[in-house]
């Protein structure tokens, strides 16, 4: 054998022999000379602490506690670990330093010599403090050969020392800051306690052994180690959240289960509980930003103050920064605060709603995926990726949850919201809520032009501002309602109708902002309470009866989100006020209008709010009309993929799918109207052209319409049609459009 | 290493312009300010430096309105501080004017790098950057698309013509005119400049009356006479698509 | 009483640049015939013939090995003691990536006062007329130069180079440079464009495209017209910064300057950045869905309509047209 193997084996016949061997028995059990042996003791004594008894030689197996061989494979995990570790702990403790040093040393790669070095830099700032050292030893051997321990103890806030005698059953890192608890029982009380093994000042042992825990204690002490185990040793803390929205999850929110949560007349919240450690709770208080003020304990308050000074007054929350090392954790448990929010608790990982997802084959991680990554603790790989862009918050997922987990309003949205927080977002997306920051809707267009659709309509429509008189019904437009010139001609049939029923109405114009909804599904809450706030001012200054508007995100928004704000009126889609109003406009309805229509139910009309027969009510008022049902319909209903910021990402989700979903659909529209040979079914990424006059089908008897009832669907659906071969005669239409032209009112058409 | 970035607020032109009554100015009563495009380039350029260099950037802005959501936007993006200058600004305040006021406040500061949009379209009498130098007494580099930090020196990588590019080293202080950052102007979530609202504080400094000398006086502005515009082709993009067709014939190209 | 009228000559790599031949144009425009005289600066190293043919009546050459490529510093200290010492009526600069960097500071310096974006100059009773662009090229602005010296900074558009182009070289007299040590800009080297790229400023035919293709995806629409009528893509600066296109391929200011037989402006604003490297172009067709757009004022033809609709139409067109 060579040298290497002779000392290899060396130690490991000394390792296992506790009483120790001579150098004659090694010498001829490894078939060498003593004094070979002596040198190789020499050289084995640079690496493992051998302790000479007499003339026996002996490895102590207190003080070396392990050989572990890697092969190659192994090693380079181990290396991987311990950057992983370095990389999130560049402060070490400096026994941690010395494993670690140990370890990549070990590995005897010159990368792992370098990962060494590096340990050994930064540890030279700090000095070795003998007096820790020591203490650290004591805890250890107590805990490793169940001997109590005889501390003293510096509780937190307290200047007098306290001595007790423990038996150490564990150590645990604590969860937010980076010390270190060792857990155990006290003695005499008997009780469990915790205490931070950095205000253990001194540590003896005694001659007293303690019986070995029996494995469901130390497990139930684990799980509930931050908070629980309080002798009287706890240290009140109150903290006051003002702003009522925070204080509705504060209240929802269990973090310690001692806490106590008291209501205040202005609608904020009092939080209080009993911890060990008050200073523990700083990177959480801090967290909240200037929202929470802390009303005990005093020390507690200077910290912070002292800590902003350190900063330069501004916070962690502020600027572009990297996240905490728990970020899983509180992103996780934030999930918790919307309604509902905790069934994520119970996902069953069934994967409905990866499945269900029109994007799902494109996203690297899925909504399923993200759950799980979610509950390992490993959902920064999430965001580090771009994937959570492909969701177009169509709430298919939602819809079809076993948990019911309300998968798109919580864990897409608020992904999407960090993303944003930290700059990632396509630069498609940011120049639409850029431009919807600046101007109030998402095309860049000039606010004061809001209302020019309407301009060369006779008789004139009323706008608030100018009218300056109450109205039965104000008419929230929307943006592309507004701009867009294919969706002005929605616009305008609209208002004919409304004209035509007499009904008493007015638009806010220039006045109106976004209604902000798919804003802030794409993760722009902020951008969405500004843009409502506006609104909502605009609202407040004129009095009306109900709002009606063309746009189901508006709808979506006015019905569920401005409540939220306090800005609340009752509020309809412009199908539900139509089909109310069918006795009156059936007798209006002039022309028949011989064609197949297909209904496409919008997501946020549809499936997000239950609206589904009134929009077919309408078009089955129109003689002649033949409604079809495409084979997604109703519930489950295909999304155009203009939602959650689809819209503005076409780009970027082309690159990632090379498949539009209103081509599928478009392709569902044909099958359903009675077009033969068109394949039904998710667009083949094939390299499309845009249609010629050979791959018309032959001239039909009927019309094929498409008939949408959201501003996003008809230049989506028209470009679309464009690029499926087969689809050149197929119309889109919106129904107020179809309507509008049945009752003879569209002398403009497109 | 202290970075300063000045900011200016300019007209924005998706409004349509209007010339005032006197014929020789724009009317500003309707029209929006926003931010010079190449301003907010300077200021992530500005940003890139101090996430590698750990540099201190201070943005710095003229006190007319719209220039408080300005200093917040660029203290969410990461500007450690905030410096606007107070005055009673006329709308229209020339490049000379802006450069001898920001002189003067940005000497204060010490700067080691000024970073400046290497023009706006307001400027008729020249862009800022240039001006800017000479009253501190600072080297000037424009249209730099790169940079990165020496000692005592940085290398600016300038644009010029036909896609070259050119490495140029400039002793430091000086003041660069960025034509493009290393990465386009990052994203801040309005949840963040509102929370910067908040929490950052906006340093004002009182700025002495503005010199505009150095421009010449404009006659006349006017927008570009239709008779020197295109004949346009009507139609649907069938008919104009024929129209074009029949051009390329005539003039040989197909 | 003659004044003079100063143009700066500017070159790049061994050649002169053809904006200096605007300027002369320009010069000659300000200046009153018989009366006054044209004058160039020639900063450089070792190269004296660079502007033989230049059309001004005086060529000033100034020769210096740091003054071999242009650096900001080291041209401000020549030109600032030149103005001084010879007070001309006006200083004509380039507006461009050169002259920009040392007019304002001139300006500044001096005391002289500076009117930039220039398009055109002259002279009429005794008094020199500029006309500029500002605003994005949507508003044109004219004044008259203050006396007794003003700068200008000139955009090219408002005459052609061959204007300022002649046979016989002008007269040279050469001038001894300031010391020109510690100086604080200092050249580095150039870094050729990315290899392998066309050069469109060779092409005949190009589809150019701004911000109005909306998406990268639809380059690929241009892409086909050019292949249709055999020529290249181009592009605007959005679309360059955006990387949906080479900086090869960039048109402008900072790109390069074509004169093709036939321009396509597809989604362009044509913001005088973009116009000055287009604007000779024979044939420019624009197409745009706004109808003040500044393009507009330099094509010969325009459509307002969206690019997006118009391509598949056009590139089929010209497809079929080919076969026939």
């Amino acid at each position: 054998m060579s040298r290497t193997q002779r000392i290899q084996r060396l130690e490991e016949l000394l390792l296992a022999s506790s009483g120790g061997r001579t150098s004659q028995e090694l010498a001829s059990l490894l078939e060498v000379h003593r004094t070979t042996i002596w040198r190789d003791l020499a050289e084995l004594s640079c690496e493992v602490p051998v302790q000479q008894d007499g003339h026996r030689y002996r490895i102590d197996r207190r003080e070396y506690l392990s050989n572990v061989r890697l092969d190659k494979a192994e090693s380079l995990m181990l290396y991987l670990a311990l950057r992983r570790m370095l990389r999130r702990r560049p402060k070490l403790h400096p026994m941690m330093a010395r494993a670690m040093e140990k370890l990549s040393l070990a590995l005897r790669h010159p990368s792992s010599v370098r990962l060494a070095e590096s340990i050994q830099i930064a540890q030279r700032q700090q000095p070795t403090d003998a007096e820790r050292a020591k203490v650290w030893e004591v805890l250890v051997r107590g805990w490793m050969e169940w001997i109590t321990v005889r501390i003293r103890h510096q509780a937190y806030g307290k200047t007098v020392l306290e001595e007790c005698e423990i038996e150490p059953y564990f150590f645990e890192p604590a969860l937010l800051t980076e010390g270190i608890y060792l857990v155990g029982r006290a003695q005499p009380a008997a009780n469990l306690k915790m205490f931070e093994v950095d205000r253990i000042l001194s540590a003896a042992l005694t001659t007293r052994r303690f019986q070995r825990p029996e494995d469901i204690v130390v497990d139930q002490m684990l799980k509930h180690l931050w908070g629980v185990l309080y002798g009287e040793q706890g240290i009140p803390v109150r903290l006051r959240f003002r702003d009522p929205v925070l204080a509705q999850r504060v209240r929802k929110t269990v973090w310690l289960p001692t806490q106590q949560v008291h209501e205040m007349a202005d609608g904020g919240v009092e939080w209080s509980a009993t911890v060990q450690d008050a200073f523990e709770l700083v990177p959480w208080i801090r967290g909240w930003g200037p929202d929470c003020e802390v009303l005990e304990p005093p020390e507690l308050s200077e910290r912070l103050a002292q800590l902003e000074r350190e900063y330069g007054g501004v916070t962690m929350t502020t600027a572009v920064r990297p996240r905490p090392a728990s970020f899983s954790q509180s992103f996780y448990e934030s999930l918790h605060d919307m309604l509902d929010g905790e069934r994520i608790r119970i996902c069953l990982q069934c994967s409905a709603c990866s499945g269900i997802c029109p994007h799902g084959l494109a996203m690297e991680y899925h909504p399923r995926k993200m759950i799980a990554l979610l509950r390992a603790g490993l959902f920064d790989a999430v965001l580090e990726s771009d994937s959570i862009w492909m969701c177009v918050s169509c709430y298919a997922c939602t819809e079809v949850c076993p948990a019911k987990i309300p998968v798109t309003a919580g864990l897409m949205t608020r992904t999407k919201e960090e993303m944003l927080l930290a700059g990632n977002v396509p630069p498609e997306l940011q120049g639409a809520l850029e431009r919807s920051q600046r101007y109030g809707n998402p095309l860049g267009e000039s606010p004061r032009r809001r209302a020019d659709w309407a301009k060369d309509l006779k008789p004139e429509i009323p706008i608030m501002a100018r009218a300056q008189r109450p109205v039965e019904v104000l008419w929230f437009v929307g943006d592309y309602p507004s701009y867009h010139p294919r969706v002005q001609h929605s616009t305008r049939s609209f208002a004919h109708i409304l004209q035509a029923l007499g009904v008493d109405f007015g638009i806010l114009g220039p006045e109106e902002q976004s209604d902000g909804d798919s804003q802030r599904m794409s993760g722009e809450r902020g951008l969405f309470e500004m843009l409502a706030s506006k609104n909502g001012e605009a609202f407040a200054k004129y009095e009306f009866g109900e709002i009606v508007t063309t746009d189901p995100h508006a709808y979506n928004a006015l019905r569920h989100e401005y409540p939220r704000l306090g800005i609340s009126y009752p509020v309809r889609h412009y199908t539900q006020f139509l089909a109310e109003r069918l006795p009156e406009l059936k007798p209006l309805i002039k022309h028949e209008l011989k064609a197949t229509v297909a209904f496409h139910d919008p997501c946020y009309l549809g499936r997000v709010n239950g609206v589904f027969d009134e929009p077919r009510d309408l078009l089955r008022a129109i003689p002649g009309l033949e409604l079809v049902e495409m084979s997604h319909h109703r519930e489950n209903s295909l999304c155009c993929g203009g939602g959650g910021g689809g819209m503005w990402l076409d780009g970027f989700q082309w690159e990632k799918a090379h498949t539009r979903l209103a081509e599928w659909r478009i392709g569902e529209a044909l099958r359903a109207s009675g077009a033969n040979g068109v394949y039904l079914g998710p667009p083949i990424p094939e390299k499309k052209r845009r249609s010629r006059a050979s791959d018309e089908p032959r001239q039909p008897e009927r019309q094929r319409i498409l008939a949408v009832a959201c501003p996003y669907e008809s230049p989506r659906f028209e470009d679309a049609v464009k690029m499926v071969p087969g689809a050149g005669k197929l119309i889109v239409k919106d129904i107020a459009e179809l309507l509008a032209d049945a009752m003879g009112l569209n002398r403009s058409g497109p | 290493m202290k970075i300063v970035v000045p900011l200016k607020l300019v007209p924005d032109l998706v409004e349509e312009l209007e010339i005032a009554a006197s014929g020789a100015e724009l009317d500003t009563s309707f029209s929006r300010l926003l931010l010079n495009e190449f301003d907010e380039h300077a200021l992530e350029q500005a940003l890139l430096l101090k996430e590698r260099s750990g540099a201190e950037v201070t943005a710095l802005t003229a006190g007319i309105e719209g220039a408080d959501e300005v200093l917040y936007n660029a203290a969410a993006k990461g500007a450690d501080r905030l410096v606007k200058l107070s005055l009673d600004f006329p709308k229209s305040t020339n490049s000379h004017a802006m450069a001898r006021l920001y002189g003067t406040a940005i000497r204060d500061l010490g700067p080691d790098l000024v970073l400046v949009g290497v023009q706006a379209h307001d400027s008729l009498d020249g862009p800022i950057g240039p001006m800017l130098a000479e009253v501190l007494g600072m080297p000037y580099v424009g249209y730099v698309a790169g940079l990165r930090l020496g000692d005592g020196c940085c290398v600016a990588k300038k644009e010029y013509p036909g896609g070259v590019t050119a490495e140029v080293e400039l002793d430091l202080p000086a003041v660069l005119g960025i034509q493009a950052a290393e990465q386009p102007p990052r994203y801040v979530a309005i949840s963040r400049v509102r929370l910067a609202m908040k929490e950052a504080s906006l340093e004002q400094q009182v700025a002495p009356e503005p010199n505009p000398g150095g421009a010449a006086a404009v006659c006349r502005m006017y927008k570009p006479e239709t008779g020197q515009r295109a004949s346009m082709i009507e139609g649907d993009e069938g008919t104009v698509a024929g129209k074009l067709l029949e051009i390329f014939r005539e003039q040989g190209l197909l | 009483m003659g004044h003079e009228i100063l143009i700066v000559a500017e070159h790049l790599r061994g050649q002169l640049r053809e904006l200096s031949y605007t300027l002369a144009a320009a010069a000659r425009a300000a200046a009153r015939p018989d009366e006054d005289r044209t004058t160039a600066a020639l900063l450089g190293h070792g190269v004296e013939g660079l502007a033989n043919e230049l059309d001004v009546d005086q060529l000033l050459y100034v020769e210096h090995p740091a003054l071999e490529e242009f650096t900001s510093d080291a041209y401000s200290r020549v030109l600032a003691g030149l103005i001084e010492e010879r007070r001309p009526r006006a200083v004509l600069f380039g507006d461009t990536t050169i002259g920009a960097d040392v007019a304002g500071g001139l300006s500044m310096r001096l005391g002289l006062p500076l009117v930039s974006s220039c398009l055109s100059l002259r002279q009429a009773e005794g008094q020199i007329h500029f006309v500029s662009k500002v605003y994005a090229g949507k508003i044109l602005a004219e004044g008259e130069l203050p006396a007794p010296t003003a700068l200008v900074a000139m955009i090219p558009g408002g005459y052609r180079p061959e204007q300022g182009r002649r046979t016989n070289p002008p007269a040279l007299e050469r001038v001894t440079p300031p010391a020109l040590e510690g100086l604080r800009v200092r050249l580095k080297g150039y870094a050729e464009p990315e290899a392998g790229d066309v050069d469109i400023s060779r092409e005949a035919i190009l589809v150019s495209v701004g911000r109005g293709i909306q998406r990268q995806e639809n380059i690929e629409l241009a892409q086909e017209l050019a292949e249709a009528l055999g020529g290249t893509v181009s592009g605007s600066r959005p679309v360059v910064d955006q990387g949906w296109l080479p900086s090869t391929r960039l048109v402008g200011k900072s790109g390069k300057t074509v004169k093709p037989k036939l321009y396509l402006a597809l989604g362009i604003s044509g913001a005088p950045e973009h116009a000055e490297g287009m604007s000779e172009s024979e044939l420019i067709i624009a197409v745009n869905t706004d109808p003040s757009a500044p393009i507009f004022g330099v094509a010969r033809y325009g459509a307002q309509l969206d690019v997006l609709d118009l391509l598949p139409v056009l590139s089929e067109k010209v497809r079929e047209a080919k076969a026939a």
